[in-house]
């Protein structure tokens, strides 16, 4: 009598031709575009580059929401988030949305082998699990040898840690004050691990994709394998090299106007900053060079096991017929603004790397400029692989921007950021980003002003503007809500 | 899921590490047991059923289906809290230690027999986490019916009744919610929501026992009474479905809790990698409550009855390594199958056994579509309700009342066939007679059977009590009326 909803995935599968492609889909999480191929110097990531040498590079890809959840929730189920219902990492789409179909699990109905490791729907609880994969892991770090040491030292004094909860809450407050590289998450980590690559998170994610690409676990049908790289998100640890790699002294930054804050809303800030160490509108000089060269250093570790998983397919001879895109979840400050962290609508949070290679389609090193959006994703791999797709997405397919890389893209990218009970909602525009927050606007100029230091919602001189990009923003959010339930 | 641990240890093997100590965390042989048993919970408070109201909502619970067995036709031993938990603990029907109603769990069966941590062969570390009610603590600090003095190697549990307040965790206070929470056989002053509580100690008890199989028993407490959740969670609910009665309101607020408590405990053991390798089952105690605004739909009755609203659970079994996801199972089966499947998934079931429970791993591997022929369900001599299901036959007896149903055709038990087939309602009875002869007394008062006008000497006070407020409130009923029947004065 308990007859599900379980029982529908059967009656969906449809016969697939098996000369669909492969697809593999890497998503960082809390990348910037601190990477070589979005025109960022300061920075080595090899594996980016051939990436980019393979297919296409989008300069303007940009997040829905600038926060895990919600973004993952997003381009997974390819909805805006006013959609969705997803607006905090607290929320389930399956609670807010019931009966959404996310893009693996349309893969998985429509006959690929879908599989996820580490870090692609948000956590495991509400990650949809057997409904979209057919393979799923999600690992931890090994233990660092700094909290071994401390562990020992902590015992000696204190016992077990595992033997109560008042043992537990001390432990915590001990290794907090360790070292910065055994600290939580509110007062970020940061260092070298001490361990090696293969005993992180994300060495172990790709080596899990490595171990189904060389036991053909995806057997006679093509394969959707989602891989979630979790660095460089908080705490920033990576093995010693990619320290190395980055000098303290040797890291550039541009300072932002000391006033800049008076000029903007203050709904478009968020505090994080404290939790960094910083104060609003004074410089750190030396703890910014601490965290970014410690971001950095994530940056390159990653940019290594993206290599492994390059490697991998070459070895396996899916090269040729895997689709690959590789992006993050959105971006990151670091200091931009005074800002550390994410949950804001400025550039440096929403814009994202994004490249994809079709084979046999995008053009070698081929960019474009035009303006993407995360919720493309779905559509565009459904039309590459033949999946039929939900009728209700709101992406657009970029098939077309594959063959024309001068296309203009769409007319605006949206993002929106909760501040209480309510949205701050930005679009970006070619030229211009405009936000309208609770408490005010900003209007920024992108192609003279890139560092948005220049608020200029407020001046004469833009009115004409300012009323057309507030028309334009009111007909985007109604059509970014037509979809919720 | 493809990894186990082992794939996980191989993994690191290949890539040349030395690992100092090999794992010792669960193999094939050893699976990790885990039982999630909720309180009370409604045969519709769960998504998964279909008719279930709008506002139900558990991802979490339809999630583990998705990934395991769901069992369609499952049944709980007993129609209240405590007979259903001595009847998993014991894998034998509780009726066999003398335990008919929840005065008779709750005041405890005889605390040397065996239960299901004893069975576990000694590598398996155990933890009995939530409620207990299989015996008082009126003998601390000796606590001779405390999980840890019958083969539990720890706890975080309360001991007796079958409520606790979510709010009020300390030990120095007493009241009808407000008895001592047990950190092993101490008694402690903890804060938090109870619910999240137990969440929250389930996962760090995963996290302590990674390395080495393991039994959790993690028998929540929602969503039984006291109606109590965080406030802002009841307005969110209220906000969101305001046609519905403040006191379901808040029961979906704390079925939220729960359903997020079932999905962290299923999300540590994928982090860990031990899921594929954990037999788990969830279950519920007994039909959802009247008195707490759940629904049964499309079933008849409620807990305390033995009409199938009483006594029906959705009932999961998940086993990533051993068997496929996403089946419906239709077998009958019963919560007193669940220690004998656990002994039989780490090969410690004898083939000749005293278990009433029989391993479900034959339907669950689909060696098998038989299961068992018959169930039985006593409440004992002072209710007078029994109830047997014989392929789909149920005869469900009050008193001297018999009621015939095909529960094929009609699973909401509304066309009585008593008359039409006497035989049946005889040869259901006399199977009924057979097994309750087996039976041992009840452990409290009154005898097996139902006899025409009991003594009231032979009502527990609790009864008594509850007859004599009835009685009132009637009168004072009578005398309202009264007064309304006269205007005009």
């Amino acid at each position: 009598m308990l007859i599900t909803s379980l029982a529908l995935s059967a009656s969906l599968c449809v016969a697939a031709p098996e000369t669909r492609p492969n697809v593999l889909f890497i998503v960082c999480d809390d990348l910037n575009t601190h990477v070589s191929t979005s025109a960022y110097p300061h920075i080595s990531t090899p594996a980016f580059d051939e990436l980019a040498a393979a297919g296409m590079t989008f300069g303007r890809a940009y997040c829905q929401y600038p926060v895990c959840g919600p973004s993952r929730a997003s381009f997974l189920s390819g909805l805006y988030p006013e959609s969705t219902g997803v607006l905090d990492n607290k929320s389930d789409i399956r609670r807010s949305r019931p009966a959404t179909v996310t893009m693996p699990q349309r893969f998985k109905e429509s006959g690929y082998w879908t599989a996820s490791v580490g870090k692609v729907f948000h956590n495991a609880r509400i990650d949809p699990g057997m409904t979209a994969w057919n393979a799923a892991a999600r690992f931890q770090n090994d233990e660092l040898p700094l909290v071994t040491t401390a562990r020992k030292a902590f015992e000696i004094d204190h016992g077990p840690i595992g033997a109560g909860r008042n043992t537990r809450r001390l432990w915590k407050e001990f290794l907090g004050s360790y070292s910065t590289q055994t600290r939580g998450q509110q007062q970020p980590g940061y260092g070298p691990s001490g361990l090696l690559d293969e005993q992180h998170k994300d060495g172990k994610n790709v080596r899990e994709v490595a171990s189904w690409l060389d036991d053909d676990a995806n057997g006679n049908k093509p394969f959707f394998i989602a891989c979630g790289i979790q660095k460089p998100h908080v705490p920033f640890l990576a093995p010693d090299a990619y320290f190395v790699k980055y000098p303290k002294n040797g890291l550039q930054y541009s300072l932002t106007p000391a006033d800049f804050w008076t000029q903007a809303p203050k709904s478009a800030m968020v505090k994080r900053f404290t939790g960094f160490g910083f104060e609003l509108g004074v410089e750190n000089d030396a703890l910014r060079r601490e965290y970014t060269q410690a971001y950095h250093a994530c940056i390159s570790f990653i940019d290594a096991q993206i290599a492994v998983l390059f490697d991998s397919l070459k070895r396996n001879g899916q090269w040729d017929n895997t689709i690959i895109v590789l992006t993050s979840d959105h971006g990151f400050h670091l200091g931009e603004h005074f800002m550390w962290g994410k949950v804001t609508l400025f550039e440096t949070c929403d814009r994202v790397p994004l490249l994809v290679r079709v084979p046999g389609m995008t053009r070698p090193g081929t960019s474009s400029d035009g303006l993407v959006e995360l919720i493309d994703l779905f559509p565009t791999l459904a039309e590459l692989c033949s999946v039929k797709t939900p009728a209700e997405l709101q992406g657009r397919s970029l098939v077309s921007m594959f063959h024309d890389p001068q296309s203009t893209g769409k007319e605006v990218a949206y993002t929106v950021v909760r501040r209480g009970g309510r949205l701050g909602k930005a679009i970006r525009t070619k030229r211009w980003r405009f936000a309208r927050w609770p408490d005010g606007e900003e209007l920024y100029d992108l192609e003279n002003d890139p560092a948005e230091h220049k608020n200029l919602a407020g001046s004469q001189e833009h009115a004409d503007v300012m009323q057309a990009l507030r028309k334009r923003l009111v007909e985007t959010e109604s059509m970014a809500v037509a979809a919720r339930r | 899921m493809k990894t186990t641990p082992l794939a996980a240890a191989c993994v690191l093997l290949v890539s040349g590490l030395l690992i100092p100590n090999l794992s010792q965390s669960a193999t094939i042989d050893q699976p990790n047991i885990v039982v999630i048993l909720t309180d009370d919970q409604g045969y519709a408070d769960i998504s998964l059923n279909p008719q279930h109201p709008r506002e139900v909502s558990t991802p979490n619970m339809d999630a583990l289906a998705a990934e395991g067995a769901l069992f369609s036709n499952a049944y709980t031993s007993g129609p209240v809290c405590s007979p259903t938990r001595a009847g998993l603990m014991l894998g034998r029907y509780q009726q066999r230690v003398g335990v008919y109603s929840a005065g008779d769990g709750g005041r405890g069966f005889d605390p040397k027999l065996p239960i299901f941590p004893s069975f576990l062969p000694e590598p398996y570390i155990s933890t009995a986490i939530g409620k207990w009610h299989l015996g008082l603590d009126s003998d601390y600090p000796k606590l001779k019916w405390h999980a840890m003095n019958r083969g539990f190697d720890e706890c975080y549990k309360f001991m007796g009744r079958g409520g606790h307040s979510y709010f009020d965790l300390r030990s120095d206070t007493e009241g009808k919610f407000s008895h001592p929470i047990y950190r092993n056989k101490d008694r402690i002053n903890d804060e938090g929501y109870l619910t999240n509580r137990l969440t929250e100690e389930a996962v760090a008890f995963i996290d302590r026992n990674k390395q080495n199989p393991f039994f959790l028993y993690l028998a929540y407490n929602a969503v039984h009474a006291p109606p109590q959740a965080p406030q802002a969670d009841i307005d969110e609910f209220r906000r969101r479905f305001p046609g519905i009665t403040e006191k379901r309101t808040i029961l979906m607020a704390m079925l939220e809790h729960l359903d997020n408590g079932v999905g962290d405990v299923v999300a540590k053991l994928k982090n860990e990698g031990l899921f594929d390798n954990t037999i788990l089952f969830f279950l519920t105690d007994n039909g959802g409550s009247r008195g707490m605004g759940a629904n049964n739909a499309p079933l008849r009755g409620f807990k305390g009855s033995l009409y199938e609203g009483g006594i029906r659970t959705p009932f999961i079994v998940t086993w990533p390594a051993k068997f496929t996801g996403g089946r419906v199972i239709d077998s009958p089966v019963i919560s007193l199958d669940i220690l004998p499947t656990a002994l039989d998934a780490v090969g410690q079931l004898p083939a000749q056994n005293d278990f009433d429970g029989k391993s479900l791993l034959p339907l669950l591997t689909d060696q098998s579509k038989q299961h068992r022929d018959t169930l039985y369900w006593s409440e004992g001599g002072q209710s007078g309700e029994w109830a047997v299901r014989r392929g789909d036959w149920k005869l469900h007896a009050l008193k001297k009342e018999r009621q015939l149903f095909n529960l094929a055709a009609d699973p909401a038990e509304r066309r009585n066939l008593a008359e039409r087939q006497p035989e049946k309602v005889r040869a259901l009875s006399e199977a009924f007679d057979d097994w309750i002869a087996q039976m041992a007394e009840p452990i409290t008062s009154g005898s097996k059977r139902w006899e025409a006008a009991p003594n009231r000497d032979d009502l527990t006070d609790r009864k008594q009590e509850k007859r004599r407020k009835r009685a009132d409130r009637k009168k004072a009923e009578r005398s309202t009326n009264s007064v309304k029947a006269t205007p005009g004065q």
